[in-house]
């Protein structure tokens, strides 16, 4: 079969096939040699010029997480992590406000380039101040190692008394809101990874959206690992008070390294009475090499309250980076008619895991959640779907769909299933469902015979085969995050 | 805090009086047993003693607490056979209506031939007692071969402790030509713990249908930790149906083993009605070899704060294998139910049809439904799903009914007869399927009359 031969040329190319974003950036930073204790926690607070009650706050999370044992539920062998052997600060030293983009560092500059960021918000980016001309798209805050460079458009939002900056100014500048919030939906206590975040978060995004404001724009955050052998733990709140609305996006690069980093996030989303927020997720970070070394160790921990009626959360994330994937993004459906949803597609090859689901809490009245789960394995990639659909005794007439759907390229990945439903109230509908499968050779043959190559061929029922979720995502991400699928899967052969 | 120490205290004393009970029969059981028997007996008793007795924090019993069942003290062996008066009781409260089939009595886990109607001829099959037969090497050799007893905490003490059963072996390609019903007498003046294990093989080609059945007669505590082997050889068809319908003191753990060989057919009915306090079923369905069709049907009917959890695992093993698992359950009056289903596909086993749904339907507002069904899948060419569902009454089906002049609960019995048609319609035997709708209707109505 010379057809077969072909396969495995193009399997042996997707295997091969090099990591785009696995550039780093020299820039002088400044790092806190390895380790982890109260020192180092007082240091990282100090230098942010916290309150007492953060960096009291901060040490509740080290000494819950050093009492914490590792997780041991997940369907994949933990990997030992020295957490003593990672630095948790590092900021590029270079902060001083700039005239002109000849001024700027170039590497950070390239880096901003290799990322994709227009050069208007490169601008702002890189601290050239003041931005004339063009209409504004989307605010961009980026995050470097662990700390907040820039953020762009905050003027332009503040007129709308929209709160766009990084958490560490908000600490700063709107401690009562930051006090309020922070926390309360991802307590410090909530499992190990949680604790580390609290303990030593270096930054992160905050937005408030003011009562009955709809956020203009789409707001974003661009992530990137680049120092060797630190961590990354930021930390984002968004607060969608009344009546408002805000569509975020994330999304998450990293250096190729042989060691393993790691992410340890957490991000609160909060929403009020008849408040909306969409947070949309493109994380691509280093997946390490076809023989699974390096790569980044991806253990977040993201969580919504509904706080109020009619209000909404949405997850969206496409996953196609990281050596594992460990993140549940969830939402707590407090309030009455409450609405949570979950758009997944998650894609493994190499050695890739990804160990990821959603959890949904129904506590109100007719509190309604939709869970749509896509999951592709190819090559040695490992994928799992873990969710939580729970009623609670009081949440009438509570309404669930889940549908997840594996798909599996080759016969060495697997694809595994854990739903979990628990329901405690006789006027709920749960339904569940889910399927696993391979590309069809029916389908292949279809479109070979219009004329239409196998690679091709795969890539088109791969999309098509995401499209309900990639259909959820913002524009300019839906774009990125098709062609980042084409890319991942280019050629595989079912 | 101080809860948890008085339900470590509980556990331990059950735990050490399933020690002390294994440290008494060991004694007993050396010099009758072989070596290799003895052997697999101790290590079970390390695992069991390693685990010990499983607690909502370990996953496979997450949902189920022990603790309230473990409060009383039992006695590991019976005091006494109860007399035959009691015993012909209880097997015409066993029988069902016009179901034409032999019958294998057991009393308090031992055969009793006396009461047991078994066909005339002699070749082509043998049922003996566990205690004879353990003494052979054979026994010893193929005890446990497919279960792993360190997941499973109760069949560990169980391989430990056990003392009888019954021993069925069916010869290559003999078809039974009735069903056969197997009657459990339990009867004691005490709180009785008993650990029965029975073994059945089907060999090549082979034909059988069972029924199981079982009956408490006292109003003492009855705690029964059963482990059931089976073993279905190349081309045979084991037809295997349990009803269990109890007493509010009777508390079951019972795990059934079944190994699959090539070309081979394995059907499972198990049918939960109330009043069991505990009912707990571990159904294991290993696939060891090619081309085999497995169809598990459940039906379970929880009510009075009763908790039933069907554990079953589905372990394809090799390629071009069926499963098909249907669980159904109502969730009556403050009733739990659980349902854990699992699928496992290895990596050879490709062309792997699994298919798994489990559709429950909460009738009152206090009761709890817990549904995990668990696909992990290693090979790429299969079919493989599953869905889950918790629901309740269809409000317009309802209203459709009650419009033409049904009362609401002839209405509400329709329907879930209707819901359970599904698992019912599949069992083969007109009069087994007749008694079953039976007691759905019986069972309904009980609980209709409760609210």
């Amino acid at each position: 079969m010379a057809n077969k031969e072909k396969d495995e040329d193009i399997l042996e190319q997707i295997s091969n096939q090099e990591y785009e974003f696995g550039f780093s950036t020299d820039i002088e930073m400044d790092i806190l040699p390895a380790g982890l204790n109260e020192d180092v926690i007082r240091f990282i607070s100090q230098k942010k010029n916290e309150p007492e009650w953060l960096l009291e706050w901060r040490l509740k999370g080290l000494h819950t997480f050093e009492r914490q044992a590792m997780p041991d539920w997940q369907n994949f062998e933990m990997p030992a992590i020295n957490f003593q052997d990672i630095s948790y600060y590092a900021a590029p030293k270079n902060k001083k406000k700039l005239g002109s983009m000849d001024e700027v560092d170039p590497e950070l500059l390239a880096t901003f380039a290799k990322l994709g960021i227009p050069l208007n918000e490169q601008k702002i980016l890189a601290g050239v101040e003041e931005l004339e001309g063009e209409k504004p798209q989307v605010a961009v805050d980026a995050v470097f190692d662990s700390v907040s460079v820039a953020t762009t458009f905050k003027a332009e939002l503040a007129k709308l008394g929209i709160i766009f900056c990084s958490i560490s100014e908000a600490v700063q500048e709107h401690p009562e809101l930051v006090r309020k919030y922070l926390g309360t939906v991802v307590p410090y206590s909530d499992n190990k990874f949680a604790s580390l975040n609290t303990a030593a978060f270096s930054d992160g995004s905050f937005v408030y959206i003011p009562k009955g404001v709809r956020c203009p724009m789409e707001l974003s955050t661009y992530f990137r690992i680049n120092t060797e052998n630190t961590g990354q733990f930021e930390r984002t709140l968004i607060v969608a008070d009344e009546g408002a609305y805000v569509s975020y996006l994330e999304g998450c690069t990293a250096p190729k390294r042989d060691e393993n980093q790691l992410h340890a996030a957490i991000v609160e989303l909060i929403a009020m009475d008849n408040a909306e927020i969409k947070y949309s997720t493109v994380q691509n970070w280093f997946p390490g090499d076809k023989d699974g070394k390096g790569g980044i160790y991806n253990f977040v921990t993201k969580r919504g309250a509904c706080r109020g009626k009619n209000s909404k959360i949405s997850w969206t994330q496409v996953e196609t980076g990281s050596a594992i994937t460990w993140k549940y993004p969830s939402v707590i459906l407090q309030g009455d008619n409450s609405v949570g949803e979950f758009y997944s597609v998650a894609v493994t090859k190499n050695k890739q895991i990804a160990d990821t689901g959603t959890k949904i809490y129904h506590l109100g009245k007719n509190t309604r959640s939709r869970i749509i789960s896509k999951g592709i394995s190819a090559g040695f990639g490992q994928n799992s779907y873990r969710g939580l659909v729970q009623v609670g005794s009081k949440a009438d007439n509570a309404r669930n769909f889940t549908q997840c759907d594996s798909l599996l390229i080759g016969d060495l990945c697997g694809a595994h299933t854990f739903p979990y439903i628990e329901s405690k109230n006789n006027t709920a509908t749960i339904e569940h469902e889910a399927t696993t499968s391979k590309i069809g050779e029916d389908q292949i043959f279809y479109l070979n015979q219009r004329g239409i190559d196998t690679e091709q061929a795969v890539a088109l029922i791969v999309n098509g085969y995401a499209r309900e979720v990639l259909n959820q995502l913002p524009m300019e991400f839906a774009v990125e995050a098709q062609k980042l699928l084409s890319l991942t899967l280019e050629g595989s052969v079912g | 805090m101080s809860q948890q120490v008085v339900e470590n205290s509980n556990s331990l004393s059950l735990k050490d009086s399933l020690i002390k009970e294994f440290e008494l029969t060991y004694s007993k059981n050396q010099g009758n047993e072989p070596e290799a028997l003895l052997q697999k007996r101790e290590a079970a008793l390390g695992a069991f003693q390693c685990a010990g007795i499983p607690t909502i924090k370990n996953e496979e019993w997450r949902f189920t607490n022990l603790v309230p069942f473990l409060k009383d003290s039992y006695q590991m062996q019976p005091s006494g056979m109860p007399g035959s008066d009691v015993i012909e009781k209880a097997i015409v409260r066993a029988t069902v209506k016009g179901l034409d089939a032999y019958r294998l009595v057991l009393v308090n886990g031992q055969i009793d031939f006396s009461f047991s109607q078994l066909p005339d001829y002699q070749e082509g099959w043998l049922i003996r007692p566990v205690s004879e037969v353990k003494g052979t090497e054979a026994f010893a050799a193929a005890l446990n071969s497919t279960l792993p007893i360190e997941k499973y905490p109760f069949a560990a003490i169980n391989t430990a402790c056990f003392s009888d059963g019954f021993y069925m072996e069916l010869n290559n390609d003999f078809q039974l030509d009735k069903p056969l019903q197997i009657i459990h007498v339990y009867s004691d003046q005490e709180n009785l713990f008993l650990q029965p294990r029975n073994i059945i093989k089907v060999r090549r080609g082979a034909l059988a249908e069972v029924l199981e059945s079982s009956v408490l007669m006292s109003d003492k505590l009855l705690f029964v930790n059963g482990v059931t082997e089976i073993q279905v050889q190349e081309n045979a068809h084991f037809k295997h149906a349990h009803f269990q319908v109890g007493e509010a003191q009777e508390r079951w753990i019972m795990h059934t083993q079944v190994e699959q060989l090539r070309d081979s057919r394995y059907d499972n009915y198990t049918l939960t009605l109330p009043h069991a306090d505990l009912v707990r079923n571990n159904l294991n369905v290993i696939l060891d070899g090619p081309s085999t069709e497995t169809h598990l049907y459940g039906l379970y009917m929880v009510e009075n704060k009763h908790v039933v959890d069907n554990h079953s695992l589905v372990d394809h093993r090799h390629p071009n294998c069926m499963s098909n698992q249907l669980y159904k359950g109502v969730i009556l009056d403050g009733g739990k139910g659980v349902f854990n289903g699992k699928i496992y596909v290895h990596r050879p086993a490709q062309k792997t049809n699994a298919f798994q749904q489990n559709n429950n339907l909460l009738f009152t507002p206090n009761g709890t439904i817990n549904s995990k069904p668990q696909l992990e899948i290693y090979a790429d060419d299969v079919k493989c799903s599953h869905g889950s569902t918790v629901g309740q009454f269809d409000e317009e089906a309802l209203f459709y009914l009650r419009s033409r002049g049904i009362g609401a609960d002839t209405a509400h019995s329709l329907m879930i007869t209707a819901f359970a048609f599904d698992v019912t319609s599949k069992i083969e035997n007109e009069a087994l399927r007749n008694h079953i709708e039976q007691l759905i209707e019986k069972t309904i109505a009980q609980a209709q009359a409760v609210i």
